[in-house]
């Protein structure tokens, strides 16, 4: 299947370039064709959160689901160089490439970063700017989710504007 | 939460949603199919989200979608879709959720009222996409996803997202083969 059919950024309104591959970790598992129910990323490598010996409670949010690596992370992609000729594909080659540091960041250190996206969402529910800053939160999109962090971002969403809640 | 603020929370969030069901597929199976996985919070999100007032349509509507989709206690298995094209939930509600939920969930007032906001969401959806509206593109990407997220559903079980997913295949079909007259210059 193409990756440009499950981009989740697409318009829907144009022709869409897939300038990196994506490649989606459960996509053969979600086809269906696997008689095991094993999980789709057993063999591969997998990172696990980790305490550090100076934080206290650092492990104290789920451990025992291994995050899987996110694949092709250690090929060498060589940049074509129409996509350099355009700043907005420039961009979204970059953000990809920052994407995939921050999947493997936050899935060591899930709880520096959710305690970066809750600040920021407690912080534009508090706000009164016009314009607020919002790039902390396409930390977002870029997680490595498994279950107890979703409900924790979702939680995180209502405990941190439950006070500001104008409409 | 202001509007801006719910327009930019609501992009990432939802594919932070994505991004769960992509990694942990027995996760999210696991999740649909039993009660109380996700601790009751994307409906909380969902209500802290959705608002009947317009101008974010185009950034709450697809995060919307999915956390419906998640959503397993809200999403029932009464939703129809009649033959004019917009969905309608079957049944009266409170009699339904009564023999739903027998002496597990006292039902309170603001429950029942979120259930049918939700509803009112998905029907709303399928009315713009099947209709000319200025949100019809819009409504076509969430009900898009919906199919997407029932495709990622494994078969077997009951799970009303399958049915409503084979559903709303339809109607995108129905909507895909019938092009208006003026699309084509013969009105």
């Amino acid at each position: 299947m193409s990756s440009a059919i499950l981009s989740l950024d697409s318009s829907f309104y144009d022709f869409e370039s897939v300038d990196v591959p994506t490649y989606v970790p459960a996509l053969d598992y979600y086809c269906h064709e696997e008689t095991t129910s094993s999980t789709p990323h057993s063999a591969e490598a997998t990172l696990h959160s980790k305490s550090s010996t100076n934080t206290v409670n650092s492990d104290a949010s789920n451990i025992s689901v291994p995050i899987p690596m996110m694949p092709l992370s250690f090929n060498f992609d060589k940049t074509h160089m129409s996509l350099v000729r355009s700043s907005l594909s420039l961009n979204n080659h970059i953000g990809k490439y920052a994407g995939r540091i921050i999947y493997h960041l936050s899935a060591s250190n899930w709880l520096v970063v959710f305690q970066r996206i809750r600040s920021r969402v407690h912080l534009l529910s508090s706000t009164s700017e016009d314009r607020p800053d919002t790039v902390d939160l396409q930390i977002m999109s870029y997680s490595a989710m498994d279950r107890s962090r979703l409900v924790q971002v979702l939680q995180g969403m209502f405990f941190g504007s439950k006070h500001f809640c104008c409409c | 939460m202001k509007r801006d603020t719910q327009a930019a929370v609501s992009r990432p969030l939802r594919r932070a949603i994505w991004n769960w069901i992509d990694l942990f597929p027995d996760e999210f199976n696991e999740a649909l199919r039993s009660r109380g996985r996700m601790e009751g919070a994307p409906e909380r999100t969902f209500d802290l989200l959705y608002t009947q007032q317009p101008g974010a349509e185009k950034a709450l509507w697809p995060t919307l979608t999915i956390l419906n989709c998640i959503s397993s206690e809200r999403l029932g298995s009464d939703f129809q879709i009649n033959h004019f094209g917009s969905g309608h939930f079957g049944g009266h509600k409170g009699s339904h959720r009564k023999v739903c939920r027998p002496t597990l969930y006292c039902l309170t007032l603001t429950e029942l009222l979120s259930d049918i906001q939700e509803h009112q969401f998905i029907e709303n959806l399928i009315k713009n996409a099947n209709t000319a509206s200025k949100f019809s593109e819009i409504a076509m990407v969430c009900v898009l996803d919906m199919c997407r997220v029932a495709f990622h559903i494994r078969p077997g079980g009951d799970v009303p997202l399958r049915l409503i997913g084979s559903d709303i295949a339809h109607e995108i079909k129905v909507c895909l083969f019938c092009v208006s007259p003026e699309y084509c210059g013969l009105s």
